[in-house]
């Protein structure tokens, strides 16, 4: 493995949450909204690639428990077959960096720095995003120590803020349609559900792996948790118009109006939103270089950084035309997409894996050795 | 870190490459298609089917 | 070179050593009225009387003919007696002030331990005074400084290695630690590190401080330096180890990360309550020390309507006149400040701080009505130059000012996303960054719950009485 830094199963939990949660309370409320109507705050209730994802990975990690996820590709499907996916995944995960920085612009943009050029949004996040990714799996972890507890306080902040402001009407009736809406509206959410398979790059590097399923599942857990609150204070708040936001959690920061003085605190709740937007940015990021140096055979990763940097910021530009086109692509073909490469993928490979070598041993007999 | 041309400076430059040439690329076709459209176009039904149960929501 | 029987020769040599040094004296004498001797030593450096009385009178009526070393030296009456058979050795013990009796006939010279010196007297360190707490201080001499830490921990196990660095200066230098708490590892690469210095002269410890930390070129000390015995006896109870100079009164502490650079010896003096309590109006203050005129800078550039409307007016209107951006008022008045609390350092104490808090008021004053800066922008560097005062030394304290700038033109480029992004570029760098092998952002990333709860707020003592915090 090319990754020597150790992270602990704690740091790997914060991470991942941190890698999810932030562009989903930021979009995903919006185009929820149109399948589950007021059940929107039960639609991440139904987080099926979750359960499906998590599992699997935890199960590939004790089959290949210091295996790279490039070297398991090949342990299992042979070189070649290994080669191809290999490579398929990785780009996939620029595409989705590509996105997920594209989502992180069209907020800062749109929301802030209007006069800004998006390239130069996305450029100077990329940058600062690179040097952290150089420094390894154990820079981001500290990263995502550091930047927890900051991004839960203001999360908790706004929205016991906001609480006054809310109206209990707006989810009534609750169920009104039976559960099929709130399914409906879960179907986006797969994609950031899905988004638990990174723990696949991470697993190997965990030093006390013992507690990584119990982190794992408290992660999951919390993200639930976290997504249920958002489109709860979401749906009070604004109702019938959820769904006509792009960003429909800034709306909640706007509404902040604390004595007349803590009034358009929106410009913080940005400061502190891209505290973990950059962490995400930063795992996807550091998967996709992982991937691509493991592809490609590499000793180091550190001189790929910033080539990738710069293909990154370009895919951030490529991958849509404008907002719509994105929010339309996330809501129609990535949720296809990332269900194919977050869960079948890695399902399939454990699958073939189990049947290879049925009983998951710790030991893979089979006279292959790698370095 | 060996100062010759190793495995790693290739990769290097071969990434670097391919990212000035998107660069170029997008400076003179700004409105280029992007992976988003092959991606729809790989799961078009899938699309379709989202689309219908949208259509049916949004009235 | 050894030195030789015959007197002669060993002086030829030692005279030629010390040719054209003055003060270095040869006082000749006759032992017990028969063998012929010679005393060299330094004046100045060594204690006349003593020698006197102790040495010289004694070995008058000495040993008879042909006296045995140890005759010799039971004829004096000195406590400290050693011996040294070679000229560098010789040479050494006369620049460290111990006088040296060559004796005819014997290979061998005997030293005595009789130096001393003019040295200051044990005061409180200008730079670290506290209300509550001992108030001594280290002084020059590193032999007064070990007995200071000697005093604080009594026990055997406080252990301590001397080596000589400098090539020309042959500084003494002493490595202190605890055996049984400090890791034997830490010591070796204490050891190894200071043991590849290849310098000419060490006047400071900054001077060896440089070569043997992580990364030079970092903004942030990786070593914490103090002057306060006490400081140092608490850092050897955690298992740090000590590195003295002899000349200075400052001594390093390694390793340290970024959270002891913040702590005083008051915060443990004091209750935990008021410990906790000053320790986050620290935190507080520092941040607003780095973050302070970038805050304003882009507020009042790009997110102006997070100022309060009766607030924001006022601001509009002192601004109006102004020919300057936000952002260059605000880079204008800060090394304005720089410069005048720089100069005021060099002053004489009792005009110093006056001079320059004076200044700074006038100076603001007719800046305001030239109409080159705003009243507003006043306030936010008064309150972040009160800020800055809040770092308990002047080592984390200038990093954090000087950084203060980068930030203040991000947050003019891009407002509060510039103002984060510098915050994540400098907590990238600190998050790389080690001392000897320690994290510099321990106990917060990566978390140590076991230490958080001496950084985030003091705990009790009885909380406290952990050891090993690294």
């Amino acid at each position: 493995m090319i990754e020597k830094g150790k992270i602990s199963a704690l740091q790997m939990g914060k991470m991942i949450y941190l890698a999810i949660t932030p562009t989903a309370i930021l979009t995903a409320s919006g185009i929820s909204f149109n399948f589950a109507r007021q059940d929107l705050w039960l639609s991440p209730v139904w987080a099926f690639s979750g359960v499906i994802a998590v599992p699997v990975v935890l199960g590939l990690n004790r089959m290949f428990p210091d295996r790279s996820v490039v070297q398991t590709l090949r342990d299992t499907v042979g070189r070649l077959p290994g080669w191809v996916i290999g490579g398929a995944l990785w780009l996939y995960y620029l595409y989705i960096s590509g996105i997920v920085l594209r989502e992180y612009g069209e907020f800062v943009v749109g929301a802030f720095l209007s006069d800004t050029p998006l390239i130069v949004v996305l450029g100077s996040l990329v940058l600062v995003c690179a040097l952290a990714v150089r420094g390894g799996v154990e820079i981001v972890g500290r990263f995502a120590d550091l930047f927890l507890p900051a991004f839960l306080l203001l999360f908790l902040l706004i929205v016991l803020l906001i609480i006054p402001d809310l109206h209990i009407t707006y989810m009534m009736p609750i169920l009104g349609d039976g559960i099929l809406p709130s399914m409906k509206g879960s179907l986006v959410l797969q994609i950031w559900f899905g988004e638990l398979s990174i723990a696949w790059f991470f697993l190997p590097h965990v030093s006390d792996r013992e507690n990584a399923k119990k982190s794992l599942w408290i992660t999951f857990g919390a993200i639930i948790l976290t997504l249920v609150l958002s489109n709860l204070v979401t749906l009070l708040l604004l109702g019938e118009l959820t769904g006509g936001y792009s960003f429909p959690f800034l709306i909640l920061a706007r509404y902040i109006d604390l004595a007349e003085f803590f009034a358009h605190l929106e410009a913080l709740f940005m400061a502190i939103w891209v505290l973990g937007a950059f962490v995400k940015i930063c795992v996807f990021f550091y998967i996709t270089v992982i991937g691509a140096a493991e592809w490609m055979n590499l000793a180091d990763y550190r001189p790929i950084v910033f080539p990738v940097a710069l293909l990154l910021t370009l895919f951030g530009v490529w991958v849509a035309a404008n907002y719509q086109e994105m929010t339309h692509t996330i809501s129609t073909s990535l949720i296809p997409l990332s269900f194919t490469m977050f869960i079948v993928l890695p399902a399939l490979i454990y699958a073939i894996a189990r049947i290879r070598r049925p009983g998951s041993g710790n030991r893979y007999s089979s006279g292959r050795t790698r370095k | 870190m060996k100062k010759r041309m190793t495995r790693e400076r290739i990769a290097a430059l071969v990434l670097t490459l391919a990212g000035v040439a998107l660069a170029a690329a997008l400076a003179y076709n700004p409105r280029m298609p992007g992976p988003s459209r092959m991606v729809d176009w790989m799961f078009r039904p899938a699309v379709v089917m989202i689309e219908q149960l949208s259509a049916k929501r949004s009235g | 070179m050894k030195l030789s029987n015959h007197l002669r020769e060993n002086l030829r040599r030692l005279r030629a050593v010390y040719s054209d040094c003055a003060d270095v004296v040869f006082h000749d004498m006759v032992i017990g009225g028969h063998t012929p001797a010679m005393l060299v030593y330094i004046e100045g450096l060594i204690r006349l009387e003593e020698l006197d009385q102790h040495v010289v009178a004694p070995l008058r009526d000495g040993p008879g003919p042909n006296p045995a070393l140890q005759d010799i030296r039971n004829q004096t009456t000195v406590a400290s007696v050693q011996t040294c058979g070679t000229i560098e050795e010789t040479v050494e013990k006369i620049s460290g002030g111990n006088p040296v009796l060559l004796v005819e006939g014997q290979n061998a010279a005997l030293v005595f331990g009789l130096s001393s010196w003019e040295q200051r007297s044990v005061e409180e360190p200008t730079a670290e005074s506290v209300l509550r707490g001992p108030r001594e201080g280290f002084i020059e001499t590193m032999r007064t400084n070990i007995a200071m830490l000697r005093r604080k921990i009594r026990s055997p196990k406080l252990k301590v290695v001397t080596l000589h660095i400098g090539t020309c200066s042959r500084t003494p230098v002493a490595v202190i630690y605890i055996e049984g708490i400090a890791q034997p590892s830490l010591v070796r690469e204490i050891m190894s590190r200071l043991n590849r210095i290849e310098i000419e002269d060490v006047l400071e410890t900054s001077y060896i401080e440089e070569w043997i930390e992580d990364n030079r070129y970092s903004p942030f000390p990786q070593l914490l330096s103090t002057e306060r015995p006490d400081v140092a006896s608490a850092y050897l109870m955690e298992g740090r180890v000590v590195v003295m100079v002899d000349g200075t009164p400052t001594v390093l502490i390694a390793p340290t990360t970024f959270f002891s650079l913040l702590q005083t010896p008051e915060d443990y003096y004091e209750r935990y309550v008021v410990g906790t309590a000053i320790r986050w109006l620290r935190y507080f203050f520092l941040a607003i020390s780095l973050l302070g005129p970038s805050l304003y800078v882009a507020v009042v550039t790009f997110h102006q309507e997070m100022i309060p409307t009766t607030l924001m007016l006022t601001m509009a209107r002192s601004r109006e006149q102004i020919p300057f951006s936000a952002l260059m008022e605000a880079i204008l008045m800060e090394t304005m400040f720089e410069a005048l609390r720089e100069a005021g350092a060099r002053l004489p104490k009792q005009i110093g701080s006056a001079v320059s808090i004076v200044g700074a008021l006038v100076i603001g004053q007719a800046a305001i009505s030239a109409g080159i800066v705003s009243a507003p922008m006043v306030m936010v560097v008064a309150i972040t130059g009160i800020a800055s005062f809040m770092a308990p030394r002047f080592t984390i304290g200038i990093p954090i000012r000087l950084l203060r700038f980068p930030i203040m033109f991000l947050a003019g480029m891009m407002g509060l996303l510039g103002m984060i992004l510098g915050v994540i570029i400098i907590l990238n760098h600190m998050l790389n960054l080690r001392s000897f092998g320690v994290p510099y952002m321990s106990p917060l990333a990566p978390m140590k719950n076991s230490g958080l709860k001496d950084v985030l707020w003091r705990a009790p003592r009885w909380m406290l009485n952990r050891r090993g915090k690294r």
